[in-house]
Order: structure tokens, then C-alpha cells, then sequence
């Protein structure tokens, strides 16, 4: 096997859509003596929002919001994470309508990672796109589906369980599991579709992940407590409006304005009082050709298939996926009992967040940096600065109940 | 292939230099079981053996006869590292040390000049960490042993009065084992682009180095002893400082084993399941950068030492002593790591950043002879650590120290006299770092906050035997 053959190709790949920046010199090893000392070292798991990406992108701010970096704050505990250099990696969107990145480059970059001088272990090994399998799973395994540059970045070749456990955590957090139901219900598509939809994982499956990821924490002989997040309900993610919002003049123009050109209501799918939710990113399939500038929500027969299943999430559909998310996050809590770690339900507080009117029905492109809020950031999927606050706040609250201990909230 | 970043591996005399350097920095100066009791102070009012030959060469004008000292020291250091990250002890796992110390004179009777030959160690030191140390990166495993061989000459040139000295041949030996970190070497081919900016976690162990070297420098040392009045001694001597060339010191490097399996999409460009050890192996091929077969040149500068003294002798049968002791260590500002061979090709040829202070002791001894017959002694020095903030290091985390001393010595027939001292080290701890600083690297301007990363801590116990013959 040659060394050059592969590294300076792979690198030289990178090379071309990046730009190297310099060393932040951030410092990343934060606090000194814990709050208590079961905190003494904490490890987060998770995929991307526990990672810190954000805008479709990731960089070095990014993560430093993450709700993990704020839990270690409160902690008051040592923490590092693998710095991604700015611009990022790819850098995250500062404008939903322009589609323009931090650096104005492309989602092909990756600044690459910033390089500790000093040895020491991984706090935070959350990597996005990681799904249940990926904690424990075998590098590279069935889970290369959702592998990415930045699952070498983070990891360097080890599991999250394994950089974990060098770790030598105290405490752990985990939050993973939404990547199982989340490309599926972006698609539309709930099976597994090999080059559309990674489909849902199974029950089964995902029961024998979390058994597996309690297993690996069970092994980490300096663990004392921990806590276990469950997955959000991505039928109310803010990407996902109502099909029938389309009716309203202000919504249709909006989206229309998104797509770049005037579309069509399919009436015979889409009658006002229709239940489905339509992924916005179906705006950028229409500008992009890749799907006639017209709205089904409710899926076609062949040979129209996939339309009206493709970014479409009919009533059968989203009772499927909350039915899928329900039993998930059974499992995690019956995880998280045996464990003995504290458990965290996340979707009372998102669906409070839309029940408010803080995340907004159809995306607000009058606002093209925060058409989401300010809890979302421009991707509609993952939670901006002020939603990891929220997150973190509520996570201490739980582990606070569990373990009575007196973790300030983070602001 | 550039491994620039990869040569901090190779910063032996990074390690070398502060092993010289904090060798003498540590005090410890086990040089003579009379002069470790009397706390090192021992100028003014020598010990009255040949051990006089290093602490003042003057003073053996004062001796008697045809004398030997003879003896060595059992030096344990004992060292550890709290982790910020983890608040994990790391126990150092230095093994026992014996450093010997001889030394011949003779003064004949009624006679104003003296001659003598000595050999002794002024620094010399292990360290040595176990392999899950952090920072086994900077030193794992590091030894230095200078021996200094120094014939003497002292001449009594007034009543009380004495100068004397002598040229110095040092014979310098090191050894280092360090880890390999792979994060900070560049991929082949990949523009100055690190393993560590495409995933490798710092701290990734993927190759050993072991060094050895020698080398030889000449010096001198010299003193001044006189009286001033029946009851006050003062003595002064000088240690020049001392330049060892370490040529062609011998590298090898061997593999070991990260383990790590690329996943898909990786940045290498391989395919998914991959050994990232398969892709490093060509490293260590003949010729290659990490090959065998290779060496180093680095020149050492072993700092000068300058002790001066007052002993005051009024007390019935007890001898009190003060003495200053300064130590030139400011010479160790920065050291040039030349590579000969493929390593030095790929520019792994760098500077090390030492910063070194000159470094000040205060040292106190007293002795006192009991009518059996035997001498007790008790002694206590405090001691200026040279090393600044930021060059608190695995090879030897120097810090101020507290020197705590007893002895004695016992008369063995009419000939004979057995000297035993032992002498506890005492520090506070400080805080220290884990890599290296060389020049041009980020590591180069920052600040003693950002490089240190836990805490070291240090105490030594050493045991010292000498046998002193007068024939």
C-alpha cells in the first residue's frame, strides 16, 4: 500500500476546496475545580447538535455553543473538543436565501481541524451524522452510510465509545439517535431507499445500539453518572411547515420567491384542510430542477412516484415517525434506568417552543439570517445559540433531580 | 517527506540540555558524604578530606599526608504529573542511581602545596516516566552522566592563605527514549497539512526514538581559602563553564502500533477500513525519513558554578557554615538540533527554546564533634529553580526546592573515617508543560497559561556513603 498514494490524494482533495486559516490559539481546556466532583471529567456523545453544528455548517463557533460546551461551563470541568478551523467545515450558511456560506465558499470546504499542542484527551466526541450504530459501532462498519470527513476529524480513527473512555469520564451525556429517523423524514421517504433516504431504523435495531452504547458505558470503570437525551420528534422540526400554509398568500409567495418561480397547488393532494408537511428544502429542488414547480402532498402513483412522497410527509407518515420517536426514547430512558444516569425528554420543550410562536410556522425569508427564529438556525434543523441554552439549561434540571446536585443554570 | 514538527520527537537535547541543566538546577550535588550533611556549605570550612578537590581546591593545601575519599550516592527521585484534563496522577518510574565520587590528594607534612586527582559527577540525572504518560512525547526515558576528572593543585601563598586549582576533563554520556507523536507530523504530500488538522487526536504514539550519545570538553575549576582571625574561615571556588559537543549521537526510530482504522469519507483519500499504520510503515524503510541509521549533533554548554562561603569555627568543637551558590544557567537560552541524513533532508533540523535563568542557593551546615569521637552534621539549602514558567517539562520539572541534611562521621580505627549522609528534597509542586517549545512553532510565543497543562510534582531522597583513608 503506498503512504503517498492515499494521504497526499485524500489531503490534496481537501486542499483544493479549502482554505487553511491559521491556528485560532483558542484555548479550549476551560474551567478549573468542578462544581462537584462527580463532574470532575465530563465526555459528551452524541451527532451533530451536540457536535455544535449549526447552518448547515460547523466551525470553531459553532461548537463553542454547543449545549455540551455550556453543561462544561457549568460544570466548571476541563473541556476540549476538536476545534474545526474557520471558516468550517463545511462553514455554516449566513443567509438562507442567498445560500451564502461564512468565507463565501462552497459546502465543499472543510477548513480542517485545529490542531491541540497539547496531548490530552477528547471531551466532547460527537460527530455529525452519527446515528445510534455509530458510538460503538465497528470503524468502518454498517454505519459507513452516515460517515463523513468530519467522522475522521473528530474521532482520528477510534468509535465515540473508545475516545470516551480515554477520557476517563466521571460524567457522560449522550444525545444520540435523532440522525435515525432524520434523513428519512426530511425525504419523505420512510423505508430505506439506497441514494434517497437512509429510511428508519428499526426498533430492533435501534434497541440493540442503546444496549450496546450502555454496555461500552458500563466498561468505563471512572463513570459515575450521566445523562441520557432522547430523540427529538422530527416531525416538528421548524424545515417542516404545514401543506396547507401554503394557502395563505403570504406563505405561497414566500415559498415561490424560495423556489424561483411560481408554483403550483396540486388540489387533488393538497385540499386546504390537508395534514401534511412539506420540507422547505422542496423550494430548492424546484429552483434547481430537480422537481416540477409543483406542490403534491399526498404521494403519487407510479409512474409519478416519488413525487408527493418526496419531501412530503402525509398524516400516516408523521404518525409513524412520532410513533418510531416514542418508542426510541423508551428505550433511552429504560437505558438511562439501568445506568442509574438521569433522562431528558427534549420535544415538550421544542413543541412549547412552536406552540409560543417562537419557532414560526413557515420560515421567515424576510429575515434571510434567522428565518427560523432565533432557537433555529438557517438550516430549520439545528438548534441555534439560544435553543442549546434552553437545552442545557434543562439537562442540568434533570441531572440536578437525579443527582442532587446544585449545577447553575448556564446563560 | 516533511516531517518538520515530527523532529520535536527528536528534541533529545531538549531533553538533554534541561537534564544538564536541572541536574545541577536539582542541587543535589551528592559529591562527598561530608559535604551532603553539612547541607553543601562547605567552602569556607571544608570537610578536611579530598572531596576539597571539587568544593575548593585551595583548601587541600590544609590537608595532611597522603589521603583517599572514596564513596558513592543513592539518588531516588520521586516525580508525578496531575493532569488538568483528568486530574489523573501520572507517577514517574525513576529507577535508583549511583553516582560515584573519588578522589586522591597529597599535602605533605609542613608543606605549602598540595596535589590531588578527582572524579565526580556534577550532573548527571534520569528521568523516566511509564508509557502511558502524556508526555512521554517530550521524554520517557532520559539520562545524563557527566564525570568531570580534575587533577589538583593548591599552594599556601600567605599564613591562612591558600589558592588552588586545576584543568577539569568532562566525559558526557546521554541516552533518551521518547514517544512519537504522530499528530504534529506533516502528511507526506499533503502541503504542510498535519495528521492533527485531519483527525489524529494529539498524543498518538506512532513511533519510538532512542538516542545515545557522547562527548568530552575541557574546563577548569579553581578556589581561594583563607582565615580571618582565629574563628572565621572564607573560601570561594569556580567551575568554568563547560561546552560538550554531542556529534554524531546515534538515532533509531521503531514503529508502534496507533491501531486506529480510517473510517469512510476520511480525509486521507483511503478507502474505508483502513490501517492507518499500513499508510506509515513506508516511514520507517532504509533511507526514509524515520530510518535507521541515522544521527544528530548538538552542542551542550554545562553551566559555570561559582560558590562562595563563611564558616565560623568559635563555638567549642561546632563548626557553623553559610554559603552562596550561583549557578550560570542564563547561557541555556536556545540549542541547535542538527540531523544528518534523510531526517535533517526532510527539516526536521530545528531550536529548541530552554529561556533559563541563572539560579541562586542559599546554603547553611553545621557540624559538631561529640567526645565519642564522631562528627554529627546537619545542614539545610534553599534553591532557585532556573527553569522560567514555561520550561517546566517532563525531563525534569525544576522547581524551587528545600534541601533538608544529616550525617555523620565515624572514625574507624586510626586510618579510617566512614562518612553517611542522607538528604531529603522538598518541593512545593508547579505547574508544568507537556510538549516541547522550539522556535517558529505557536508554542514559541505562548504564554506559561497556555503551554502548561497539570501539575508536577518532585521530592528526592539520597543516600550517601564515603570512606576516607589517610595513609
Amino acid at each position: 500500500m503506498s503512504c503517498n498514494r492515499y494521504l497526499a490524494g485524500g489531503v490534496a482533495a481537501l486542499i483544493t476546496a479549502s482554505t487553511i486559516t491559521a491556528c485560532s490559539h483558542e484555548i479550549d481546556v476551560l474551567g478549573g475545580k468542578p462544581v462537584d466532583p462527580l463532574f470532575r471529567t465530563y465526555v459528551s456523545m452524541g451527532n451533530s447538535i451536540t457536535a455544535g453544528w449549526q447552518s448547515d455548517g460547523i466551525n470553531d463557533s459553532t461548537q463553542m455553543q454547543s449545549y455540551a460546551v455550556l453543561l462544561a461551563r457549568a460544570f466548571n470541568t476541563s473541556y476540549r473538543a476538536a476545534q474545526i478551523n474557520k471558516p468550517g467545515c463545511p462553514p455554516p450558511l449566513d443567509n438562507i436565501i442567498t445560500q451564502h456560506r461564512v468565507g463565501g465558499l462552497t459546502n465543499q470546504t472543510c477548513a480542517l481541524r485545529n490542531p491541540t499542542s497539547t496531548p490530552g484527551s477528547l471531551n466532547n466526541v460527537a460527530v455529525p451524522g452519527a446515528t445510534s450504530l455509530s458510538p460503538t459501532g465497528t470503524v468502518p462498519g454498517p454505519d459507513t452510510l452516515t460517515e463523513n470527513v468530519l467522522t475522521t476529524l473528530i474521532l482520528g480513527g477510534e468509535t465515540q465509545a473508545q475516545r470516551a473512555a480515554e477520557a476517563e469520564p466521571t460524567f457522560l451525556s449522550a444525545w444520540i439517535g435523532n440522525n435515525d429517523v432524520l434523513n428519512a423524514t426530511l425525504t419523505g421517504i420512510l423505508p430505506r431507499t439506497p441514494g434517497i433516504s437512509n429510511g428508519v431504523t428499526s426498533l430492533e435495531a435501534f434497541t440493540t445500539n442503546y444496549e450496546s452504547l450502555a454496555q461500552a458505558l458500563k466498561a468505563i470503570p471512572s463513570l459515575k453518572g450521566g445523562a441520557l437525551i432522547g430523540v427529538i420528534n422530527t416531525v416538528n422540526l421548524p424545515l417542516l411547515f404545514p401543506a396547507a400554509a401554503l394557502y395563505n398568500p403570504v406563505v405561497k409567495a414566500g415559498f415561490d420567491a424560495a423556489a424561483g418561480t411560481v408554483t403550483s397547488i396540486d388540489p387533488t393532494t393538497c385540499p386546504p384542510t390537508t395534514t401534511s408537511l412539506i420540507n422547505f428544502q422542496l423550494a430548492g429542488a424546484i429552483r434547481s430542477h430537480t422537481h416540477p414547480p409543483t406542490v403534491f402532498c399526498e404521494a403519487l402513483s407510479a409512474p409519478l412516484q416519488p413525487l408527493g412522497n418526496l419531501y412530503v410527509l402525509d398524516a400516516t407518515e408523521q404518525a409513524a415517525v412520532t410513533d418510531t420517536v416514542t418508542a426510541y426514547n423508551a428505550v433511552i430512558s429504560a437505558e438511562a434506568d439501568s445506568l442509574g444516569f438521569a433522562f431528558l425528554d427534549p420535544n415538550p420543550a421544542l413543541v412549547a417552543l412552536k406552540t409560543s410562536g417562537s419557532v414560526p410556522i413557515f420560515p421567515n425569508l424576510t429575515n434571510p439570517t434567522s428565518p427560523f427564529g432565533q432557537y433555529f438556525s438557517l438550516d430549520g434543523i439545528h438548534p441555534a445559540a439560544a435553543a442549546h441554552v434552553l437545552v442545557a439549561n434543562a439537562v442540568i434540571d434533570a441531572i440536578n433531580a437525579k443527582y442532587g446536585t446544585s449545577v447553575p443554570h448556564t446563560q | 517527506m516533511n516531517f518538520d514538527r515530527l523532529s520535536r520527537c527528536l528534541m533529545w537535547a531538549a531533553l538533554v540540555v534541561p537534564a544538564a541543566v536541572e541536574a545541577q538546577g536539582f542541587g543535589l550535588n551528592e559529591i562527598g558524604s561530608c559535604a551532603v550533611a553539612r547541607g553543601f556549605a562547605v567552602t569556607s570550612v571544608p570537610c578536611n578530606d579530598p572531596s576539597e578537590i571539587y568544593w575548593n581546591p585551595a583548601s587541600t593545601a590544609g590537608l595532611q599526608g597522603l589521603g583517599l575519599y572514596v564513596g558513592a550516592a543513592a539518588v531516588k527521585v520521586n516525580g508525578g504529573f496531575y493532569a488538568d484534563s483528568t486530574g489523573r496522577r501520572f507517577a514517574g518510574d525513576v529507577p535508583v542511581k549511583f553516582p560515584p565520587h573519588i578522589f586522591v590528594n597529597y599535602t605533605p607534612r609542613n608543606s605549602k602545596w598540595a596535589l590531588g586527582i578527582g572524579s565526580y559527577v556534577p550532573y548527571g540525572l534520569v528521568s523516566k516516566w511509564k508509557s502511558n504518560f502524556p508526555g512521554r512525547f517530550e521524554s520517557q526515558y532520559a539520562s545524563l552522566f557527566s564525570d568531570y576528572i580534575q587533577p589538583n593543585f593548591a599552594y599556601r601563598f600567605a599564613p591562612g592563605w591558600s589558592v588552588g586549582g586545576g584543568p577539569v576533563f568532562g566525559i558526557s554520556n546521554v541516552e533518551l527514549r521518547q514517544a512519537v507523536d504522530l499528530a504534529v507530523a506533516p502528511v507526506p504530500g499533503g502541503g504542510g497539512v498535519t495528521f492533527g488538522q485531519l483527525g489524529i487526536p494529539s498524543g498518538t504514539e506512532f513511533a519510538s526514538a532512542d538516542l545515545k550519545g557522547s562527548a568530552h570538553a575541557w574546563g577548569f575549576n579553581v578556589g581561594i581559602h583563607g582565615s580571618v582571625g582565629a574563628n572565621w574561615q572564607v573560601g570561594a571556588r569556580y567551575l568554568s563553564k563547560m561546552k560538550f559537543k554531542y556529534n554524531d549521537a546515534d538515532v533509531s526510530f521503531g514503529q508502534q502500533q496507533t491501531n486506529l482504522v480510517l473510517a469512510g469519507s476520511n480525509p486521507f483519500g483511503a478507502p474505508a477500513g483502513t490501517p492507518l499504520d499500513a499508510l506509515l510503515t513506508p516511514q520507517f524503510s532504509p533511507g526514509a525519513t524515520l530510518g535507521g541509521g541515522q544521527h544528530v549533533n548538538t552542542e551542550i554548554d554545562h553551566p559555570a558554578q561559582l560558590q562562595a562561603g563563611v564558616g565560623y569555627t568559635g563555638f567549642t568543637n561546632t563548626t557553623i557554615t553559610v554559603d552562596y551558590a550561583w549557578i550560570d544557567y542564563k547561557s541555556f537560552d536556545r540549542l541547535n538540533v542538527n540531523f544528518v541524513g534523510p531526517a535533517n533532508e526532510a527539516g526536521l533540523s530545528h531550536t529548541l527554546i530552554e529561556d533559563y535563568k541563572s539560579s541562586n542557593a542559599v546554603r547553611v551546615g553545621v557540624e559538631h564533634a561529640f567526645a565519642a569521637g564522631f562528627r554529627g552534621r546537619v545542614g539545610f539549602d534553599w534553591i532557585g529553580s532556573p527553569a522560567p514558567d514555561v520550561t517546566v517539562t517532563p525531563l525534569l520539572p525544576d522547581m524551587d526546592r528545600r534541601n533538608y541534611t544529616v550525617g555523620i562521621g565515624l572514625p574507624v580505627g586510626a586510618s579510617y573515617t566512614l562518612d553517611a549522609a542522607y538528604l531529603h528534597v522538598d518541593t512545593d509542586g508547579r505547574r508544568g508543560r507537556l510538549v516541547p517549545r522550539t522556535t517558529g512553532a505557536p508554542s514559541a510565543t505562548e504564554t506559561a497559561d497556555q503551554l502548561n497543562s497539570g501539575f508536577y510534582t518532585l521530592n528526592a531522597n539520597v543516600f550517601s556513603l564515603s570512606l576516607k583513608v589517610n595513609f
